[in-house]
């Protein structure tokens, strides 16, 4: 046997016998780590964000809006460096930043302001991104986004998609999302398919919202004894969920539940393409039976 | 995210085992492990379809060797090590005498050769995969394999579980 075989074999046997103490998986503790993550993140994200104002709906396919005097958006104490990461589409901005590619967008219950989430590899991170409406019509509205990719000073916190906001000044009803680059439509969600949790006052939302990847949105909110709900947002074809344990009339939607009393439950329901699930997530060494979570969405504005 | 709880339920012990190898202490490495799966809980979607063993072991050894230093400055040093526990005696096969020897001695080494050792023999990766995993060459791999297995021959107790066999 060679010795790399034999430490190998070494190495197994003297992590063999873990401690009973440490045996379970502490699945609370690492959600609340997501947890505080998150509000962490978010924090920094959210006083990120450009707000950028775009002209009229009726002014057509020239560019509508003057951006608004943005604020330099990247990390915090980021120094304006040079690009080093290779941008997805040259700029149509007319400037030398070069434009890049959003992946998802989250329209709010007021159908004007939209979120774009541009996503970057590990290791890299995005310097002073800006999105802005650059035309519109009565069938869709192009979003740009432009910035730099730059290598990350922390691998290990890189990789995050960074959310931007545009207003809108007239409502998007029935138009389509389209990014600049590709000219094509994206994963588009809508807050108006949620229930609006904060006016229930009993739940308060996280400082930021995240994507978890190119598709996958994500929004938390605190509520009544260190209990979480969480929504989520996704293409139909590419969810994965466990096996259906009840269903549950949810608003205008039946809702599908998965879990149980050891972890979590969700709710899954379906709108368009999309769909939208929420996770009680109960606070530590607490938990919810199955009658206590109906009895939780029972109370949710739908 | 149902199927991540369900794969930690699954992968917690072998990857707390691998955070062992590199802190020496199990309730260091349930932090580490702790820490890692709350970073990786946003990238899930993008893991749970390639290796997320190999993915996560990676991140055990990077956030082992950058912030996670930071945070045990004033954890070390570990040598010498604290005395076995109380009652702790010699077990018919040796495994406790074994398992005491392997920390001690991992104890000796640079936190890199440590994160080397657990890639390449806890986590399996190849020498290329360690390298690129570390940000570090193959022949820098090559060499913290070897100080390090030079160095765990200098244990005594180890000394002939990693060359009595390779000599025959």
């Amino acid at each position: 046997m060679s010795t790399d075989r034999k430490l190998a074999e070494l190495l197994d046997a003297a992590t063999n016998d873990v401690p009973a103490a440490y045996l379970a998986p502490p699945l609370a503790a690492i959600h609340g780590r997501v947890r505080r993550r998150r509000r962490m993140i978010g924090a920094v994200t959210a006083a990120a964000v450009v707000v950028v104002l775009a002209g009229g709906y009726s002014v057509g396919q020239r560019l509508l809006a003057e951006p608004m005097p943005q604020m330099p958006i990247g990390p915090v104490g980021s120094p304006a460096v040079s690009p080093a990461g290779s941008p997805s589409a040259a700029a149509s901005t007319g400037s030398s930043v070069p434009a890049l590619s959003w992946v998802s967008a989250m329209v709010a219950r007021d159908d004007t302001t939209i979120t774009v989430y541009t996503g970057v590899k590990r290791c890299k991170e995005l310097d002073r991104p800006r999105a802005r409406v650059t035309a519109q019509d009565a069938a869709q509205v192009t979003i740009e986004v432009t910035g730099r990719v730059v290598p990350a000073e922390d691998c290990t916190t890189s990789g995050m998609d960074v959310p931007l906001v545009v207003k809108l000044a007239e409502p998007l009803g029935e138009r389509k999302l389209i990014e600049a680059v590709s000219l094509r439509s994206h994963p588009t969600y809508f807050a108006r398919y949620l229930p609006d949790l904060e006016s229930t006052g009993r739940w308060s939302p996280f400082s930021g919202n995240w994507q978890y990847d190119d598709t996958t949105w994500y929004g938390g909110f605190n509520g009544p004894n260190g209990s979480e709900l969480n929504e989520e947002a996704q293409p139909s074809e590419s969810v994965r969920r466990g096996a259906p344990v009840a269903t549950v009339k949810f608003g205008q939607y039946e809702g599908v539940i998965t879990g149980s009393d050891t972890t979590m439950w969700t709710v899954w329901w379906q709108a368009g393409e999309t769909t939208y699930s929420l996770q009680l997530v109960p606070g530590e060494g607490k938990s919810f039976t199955l009658t206590e979570f109906k009895q939780e969405l029972a109370l949710l504005p739908t | 995210m149902e199927d991540f709880d369900a794969y930690v339920a699954v992968a917690w012990p072998r990857l707390l085992r691998s955070a062992w190898v590199l802190t020496g202490d199990w309730h260091r490495a349930e932090d580490l492990v702790q820490t890692v799966l709350a970073r990786a809980y946003g990238r899930w979607p993008r893991l749970r379809d390639g290796a997320p063993d190999a993915y996560l072991r990676t991140m055990l050894a990077t956030t082992y060797l950058t912030w996670w230093r930071r945070r045990a400055r004033n954890e070390i040093p570990t040598d010498p090590l604290p005395d076995r526990p109380e009652g702790l005696g010699r077990d018919a096969t040796g495994q406790v005498e074994m398992q005491e020897a392997m920390r001690r001695a991992l104890a000796l080494l640079p936190r890199q050769q440590r994160a080397v050792l657990m890639l390449r023999f806890h986590a399996d990766l190849t020498e290329a995969d360690t390298a690129r995993a570390l940000s570090i060459g193959v022949g820098t791999v090559k060499s913290y394999t070897a100080r390090a297995l030079a160095t765990l021959r200098d244990n005594p107790s180890l000394r002939g579980l990693l060359t009595e066999e390779a000599q025959r």
